[in-house]
């Protein structure tokens, strides 16, 4: 039997070793430089964290210092502030009816003298439905008329004649608005 | 021969190879901590930042305000309070209805609950009043304030004539406390002089 030494297999082995060798070492150095580039990173944000807390614990101090030697008016504030915003609020839900009323009046007073306000109806929205009696034909056409000036059209959002009628029994002519009234500041 | 120092350039490789492992390893550990107390040091920045800003606008509040009301603060907290009690009982209502009847001359023939509009701030009340026409048009111009509280009118209803039995719809608030605002809401808030003006209206009116 022929027997066969091959004298270059312990070489090769050799030769892998190292070239694994190499590259471990190679991976390894570049994990320690990134991991300590990382290390200063996450120092220098460390510190910088660290200076930004400080700086914000003294201010936290001064405005505890603050609302400490204003401790009783800080109470009362608080309270008022919202208790004047409820006030406020619920204000808002007030319909005005009477400042409305009296501005309704104002303008329609030029044609006061052919007709009468028989009725009128506000929401806090300011929705208004508005019933006007005239006693002549002339005059609900001269209403009618009065109706598309801009003397009416400037005070509404929004103005429609919803019914306009003549009563069975009387001469009696009547005109239904409904539209919403302009805001007006009221004080 | 070259064996020998094959091995010897070996053993310095392992040697440096688990330096570097040892060293990574002690580097992971050392930046994890440093990492927690980056994470740890950037929540307690964020806490503070917050309670800052509810200091901040607390004291903003403080500054604002001090001058104007100061001196009167107690007072316009004691008119708030009328206008808007912290509870409501019958006797409550029952007392400003007087009071209305008294200041304005009407008489409050009848009332009852609109329970639809009744929520937990608010009583929404269908009044029937008889009264003159100067008594009702006297209502119409003061309800908000001379019942001793505020009462708003949702709905108005106006004709012609006013004299005698009409209908008049009223709401009475009250605080519920999860309306009262916090610092928060509160913060920037700062009282004018029209504010002060509108107190000081509603003192001589109520």
């Amino acid at each position: 039997m022929k027997r066969r030494i091959d004298l270059f297999s312990q070489r090769l082995e050799k030769k892998t070793t190292q070239k694994y060798l190499d590259i471990g070492t190679r991976i390894l150095f570049g994990i320690f430089i990134f991991i300590f580039l990382s290390q200063i990173v996450l120092f220098g944000a460390y510190y910088l964290l660290n200076k930004n807390l400080e700086e914000l614990k003294i201010k936290k101090h001064s405005y505890n210092r603050f609302i400490l030697s204003n401790k009783a008016f800080n109470r009362d504030i608080q309270y008022f502030v919202s208790k004047f915003a409820l006030l406020r609020k619920y204000l808002l839900t007030d319909a005005n009816g009477n400042e409305y009323y009296k501005h309704i009046i104002d303008i329609f007073s030029p044609i006061s003298s052919i007709s009468t306000l028989s009725s009128f109806t506000i929401n806090n929205t300011r929705e208004t439905t508005i019933t006007l009696n005239m006693e002549t034909n002339e005059d609900a056409l001269q209403v009618v008329d009065f109706l598309e000036t801009s003397e009416i059209l400037d005070n509404f959002e929004n103005l429609t004649i919803s019914d306009l009628s003549i009563e069975k029994s009387a001469t009696e002519y009547s005109i239904q608005l409904n539209g919403i009234v302009k805001l007006l500041k009221i004080q | 021969m070259k064996t020998p120092i094959d091995i010897k350039k070996y053993i310095g490789k392992y040697y440096f190879l688990l330096f570097i492992i040892f060293l990574n390893i002690f580097l992971i550990y050392v930046a994890v901590n440093t990492g927690l107390k980056v994470i740890g040091v950037y929540e307690e920045t964020k806490e503070i930042s917050q309670s800052i800003d509810l200091l901040k606008a607390n004291s903003t509040l403080i500054k604002n305000n001090k001058e104007l009301l100061l001196d009167d603060i107690s007072n316009y907290n004691n008119l708030l309070d009328k206008l808007i009690p912290n509870s409501e009982t019958y006797f409550q209502v029952i007392s400003s209805l007087e009071q209305l009847e008294n200041r304005n001359g009407i008489n409050v023939v009848s009332y009852s609950i609109n329970l639809p509009d009744t929520t937990d701030e608010k009583m929404s009340l269908g009044l029937t009043i008889r009264g003159s026409e100067d008594a009702i048009l006297s209502l119409y111009e003061n309800y908000a304030f001379s019942g001793g509280r505020l009462m708003t009118s949702e709905t108005y209803m106006r004709t012609s004539s006013v004299e005698g039995e009409t209908t008049f719809l009223i709401n009475l608030f009250h605080t519920n406390k999860s309306q009262m605002s916090t610092t928060n809401e509160v913060s920037n808030t700062s009282i004018s002089k029209d504010d002060v003006d509108l107190l000081e209206m509603i003192r001589k009116k109520i």
